[in-house]
């Protein structure tokens, strides 16, 4: 589970800001938003790129928790 | 009536999907492979095209093609979701489409286009500027439109990537004679080795042959026109089949019964979904074939895994990397004996594998292994279920 910070927009949100353990990441874009199913369990997931890194968050559509699906650094 | 016929094919579409997910990857050759470690290039980006790695180039000739390339493993839940984005945004152009697969789809614009100014060929501009404005400004899409889907798809892959291209009744024969055979579909492998041991690679030049057979004449002069099978015409599934290939060579009967069980699962689950039952059950291995039918139809993974693991008994091959179930003699709503508790233990296990995900609850034999979880294929063989009447 990470802490993020979201902006709510034109009926869409967008993170903005998140924590990993100690770590804030700043997201600086969004190239893409898609949904995942796992079942019935949607997953609203954005690919973001903190400069030095693209990662991508899930937010699940039931609960609204957070997590990271993957790290990728940027070299 | 003449017809109007779009094709839009996504320009190296699982590539092109990573690159506009993550922009550091754009303009650079990328390759998506299945997961890390496994030996085949599935699809190419534009950039790694150039240095002639397509889909089926293995990862070391990749490599050796083109060291600098970035291999990414596939994601098919995001290009699935994406696919369907781009459904919706077809389904605005016509109610008549076709999704021919993951990245392909054929629209009828007969009627529609005569609310553009512009017809058909505004159509199309404008749906390219919405592709890339809904899926992403990387996602680029050819666009073919005639007055078959045969030659729709042709003229989609005339100009790539991000290419359109109208095919008329007057220009189409002259636009097609450079064209390779086998880049029209419905010739295969063997009609074009017939081909070309007949000194013809291009239609043009198959064009000039006397006495070719009717249908391959009909593909060489284009003169199919199959009709559209459209969302609401498709037909249920006639079977179920799930198949994996492991990392590494399964070298005892343990590891092979469990990936045979987590397949059956996957299978019946499947099945449980669509409301069907089966009757004939296929295992398919290295080495290794089985097929039973019963008289009681079953979705029980349990039922039918006893019994394939019967037949397995007979001829326990190891040293496996491939493995295959099919699910075929299917039927509608078949009603079990209330007093089956198995029956009730499914629809619980499926209720909550709904709400928490999927194998959140699975048969214990499986714990310790690593589970194979069902995915989306480029080909999109459950298109009933996932756009048609079946849907949920």
């Amino acid at each position: 589970m990470v802490r993020v910070i979201v902006e709510f927009s034109e009926g869409k949100v967008k993170p903005v800001r998140f924590w990993r353990g100690m770590r804030e990441y700043e997201v600086k874009n969004v190239p893409m938003i898609f949904e995942r199913s796992d079942g019935g369990r949607k997953y609203m997931c954005f690919a973001v790129d903190t400069g030095g890194m693209m990662a991508e968050l899930a937010m699940d559509c039931q609960s609204y928790q957070w997590s990271v699906v993957s790290c990728q650094s940027n070299d | 009536m003449i017809k109007t016929i779009l094709h839009l094919d996504m320009n190296s579409y699982f590539a092109t999907a990573e690159q506009q997910a993550n922009p550091y990857l754009r303009d650079k050759p990328v390759g998506i492979i299945k997961a890390e470690g496994r030996g085949c290039v599935i699809a190419a980006s534009v950039e790694a095209k150039k240095f002639g790695i397509k889909t089926g180039t293995t990862v070391w000739e990749a490599k050796r093609l083109c060291p600098q390339i970035v291999l990414v493993p596939s994601d098919m839940d995001k290009y699935f979701a994406l696919t369907q984005r781009m459904i919706k945004i077809l389904a605005d152009y016509s109610p008549t489409l076709e999704v021919f697969s993951i990245d392909e789809c054929f629209v009828d614009v007969t009627e529609t286009q005569k609310l553009w100014p512009g017809g058909a060929w505004q159509m199309a501009l404008e749906l390219k500027q919405k592709i890339k404005v809904d899926l992403g400004e990387w996602m680029k899409c050819s666009i073919g439109i005639s007055f078959s889907k045969l030659l729709a798809k042709l003229a989609s892959e005339i100009k790539k990537p991000d290419g359109l291209t109208f095919l008329t009744p007057e220009n189409y024969l002259d636009e097609t004679e450079k064209i390779a055979v086998s880049e029209v579909c419905g010739i295969g492998r063997s009609r074009t080795t017939m081909l070309q041991s007949m000194g013809v690679t291009t239609l043009g030049e198959a064009r000039k042959l006397p006495g070719l057979p009717k249908e391959i004449g009909d593909l060489v002069w284009l003169r199919n026109d199959d009709g559209m099978t459209a969302v609401g015409d498709l037909e249920p599934a006639k079977s179920v089949s799930r198949t994996f290939t492991t990392f590494r060579v399964l070298s005892t009967k343990c590891e092979v019964l469990k990936l045979v069980r987590n397949l059956i699962e996957e299978a019946c689950m499947k099945l449980r979904e669509m409301g069907m039952v089966g009757r004939t059950f296929c295992l398919n291995m290295d080495g290794f074939w089985a097929r039973k039918t019963v008289n009681s139809p079953t979705d029980d993974p349990l039922i039918i895994f006893d019994m394939l693991n019967r037949e397995y008994e007979r001829n326990p091959v190891t040293e496996v990397r491939q493995a295959g179930i099919c699910i075929t003699n299917l039927i509608f709503n078949f009603q079990f004996s209330i007093f089956k508790q198995r029956v009730g233990l499914l629809k619980v296990v499926d209720k909550v594998n709904e709400k928490y995900g999927l194998f959140t609850m699975y048969p214990g034999v499986l714990l310790g292994s690593e589970l194979i979880r069902p995915e989306v294929t480029g080909y999109l063989g459950d298109k009933y279920y996932r756009f048609g009447s079946g849907q949920k």
